[in-house]
């Protein structure tokens, strides 16, 4: 079993993965241009709260700690999340048998899955 | 009077071989469907839907496809509307469901026999029924509805048809009156007029956003701008059928991505067009549409979406994110086929369309031009 920091640092390595992949590919970049929106993640078996804040432009970044009224939240068991990152769980289907708990618009959510597809990749 | 869409021996064979011996109507769009009697919450006058707790309306349909209605008795005009002949005036909802019960009595429906009920049924009525009829058997009756309606007659082709068109008409209007600082509810009020004066009973929804604003929740006063993008999304109502048809409009020009996203929407929509026939299993064509998009652009996964039209605009999906029918496509159903993807922070942007399927194919009933509308005066 994984300790409580090894786990915190995995999911911190696959958020930056997801900013680093914002960052070198062109096309999901054009995608997100325009586009100002935070994403908090709550991982509560861990005790962390993670934003990733999108800036825009091709370029994300990740703020420890919650914040009031994020754009998009996810509630998530941290093994089920780094699943998801790995391209081993679909999270719609996570999603749609109540594993996986986000708020927010459906639109913005969606097109978060799309770092998921090109890691399976 | 012949029935608009509901088909008597279609009703008995789907019946017999789910061994249901009486199926029970208490929903508005399954009365109308089995009786044609003006239940829904869009008629020319939606009286019965509106008083529809102090005198509901039930339908009976027996396995060999006999029917028998319970309905306001202050209703005079049942023979204009109901094909059926074994109707009876209710003044309470204790009566109406007391008529059923005797009704189903009188059909030796007793220990023994299998009774579909709605899931929507009131929880008064269905307890009554399970009371009643204690050594009978109950199940979910939501399937035989849904098996009996997905095939359209040639009259509900038609009212769809003409459904689309006034749509369509509708998104015109809407295009023509646009201009810089028209507003949300400027846009609901055009849809809505251009709906009745083109002879709709109303509208089914009218989902009209204008740059960032929610196109669920239109009224909100968001004024079009120039380079901003208003979704235009109408389904009207022609004598009971619905339609759902989507077209995006700017002002001057289009925002910079915006007509290479809907042109590879579209390219998505004539995919599963293309690949929908008779006897095509619902999710191999959404699997196959996944992976042409794949092919055309790998940073977006687009929302594809095939659902059934009739009487309700989303009666069943047949493909979607969330699930995918089990049963075959059939010749003779009409379904909507919508491409989505999310475009910058401005929401969904895409296309949506009705379509029939035939014996060769799935053909087009939209005839609107599927491009960004641009409005330049």
């Amino acid at each position: 079993m994984l300790g409580t920091m090894a786990t915190k640092q995995e999911v911190i390595v696959a958020l930056k993965r997801w900013i680093d992949l914002l960052e070198t590919n062109a096309e999901l970049a054009d995608e997100f241009r325009g586009y100002n929106k935070t994403f908090l993640i709550t991982l509560p078996d861990m005790k962390l709260s993670v934003q990733m804040v999108f800036e825009g432009t091709n370029k994300a970044h990740l703020v420890e700690g919650t914040v009031a009224n994020p754009d998009m939240s996810l509630t998530v068991d941290s093994k089920l999340f780094l699943d998801i990152c790995r391209g081993e769980v679909d999270p719609m289907e996570a999603f749609m048998t109540g594993r996986l708990k986000p708020k927010g618009n459906m639109a913005d959510l969606q097109k978060l899955e799309v770092f998921m597809d090109l890691f399976e990749g | 009077m012949q029935p608009i869409g509901y088909d008597r021996k279609r009703a008995a064979d789907i019946l017999q071989k789910s061994g249901i011996d009486v199926l029970v109507a208490s929903s508005d769009v399954n009365v109308f469907y089995t009786t044609g009697l003006p239940t829904l919450h869009v008629s020319e006058n939606p009286i019965l839907w509106v008083l529809r707790k102090q005198y509901p309306y039930l339908a009976l349909i027996r396995n060999d496809g006999e029917l028998s209605l319970f309905y306001w008795m202050v209703f005079a005009s049942l023979g204009r509307f109901s094909w059926v002949k074994d109707a009876t005036g209710i003044l309470s909802p204790e009566q109406a469901v007391r008529g059923v019960c005797e009704k189903l009595r009188e059909w030796e429906i007793g220990a023994g026999k299998t009774i579909g009920l709605e899931s929507f049924m009131p929880k008064y009525q269905s307890e009554q029924l399970i009371r009643e009829f204690s050594g009978a058997s109950f199940v979910d009756g939501d399937p035989m509805f849904l098996k009996m309606r997905l095939v359209k007659s040639a009259e509900e082709i038609r009212r769809i048809k003409r459904s689309t068109e006034v749509s369509e008409t509708a998104i015109e209007s809407m295009i023509a009156s646009a201009h810089e600082g028209t507003t949300d509810t400027e846009l609901l009020r055009t849809a809505r007029r251009t709906i009745i004066d083109e002879g709709a009973e109303g509208w089914d929804h009218l989902t009209i956003g204008i740059g960032a604003s929610d196109p669920e929740a239109p009224g909100s006063g968001a004024a079009m701008k120039r380079g901003e993008l208003a979704r235009l999304d109408v389904g009207a109502v022609w004598q009971g059928y619905v339609s759902d048809v989507s077209r995006e409009v700017a002002l001057i020009s289009a925002p910079e991505g915006a007509e290479e996203v809907m042109d590879r929407m579209v390219a998505v929509q004539d995919f599963c067009a293309d690949h929908i026939r008779p006897g095509v299993a619902p999710r191999d064509v959404h699997e196959g549409a996944m992976d042409f998009h794949r092919g055309l652009k790998k940073a977006v996964k687009p929302i594809i979406t095939c659902h059934s039209m009739g009487l309700e605009c989303e009666e069943m999906h047949m493909f979607s994110r969330m699930s995918s029918a089990d049963i075959p496509f059939e010749e003779n159903m009409l379904v909507d086929i919508e491409v989505w993807q999310n475009f910058r922070d401005l929401g969904l942007l895409g296309i949506e369309d009705v379509y029939h399927i035939t014996s060769s194919g799935c053909k087009r009933i939209t005839r609107l031009d599927r491009e960004i509308f641009l409005k330049r005066g």
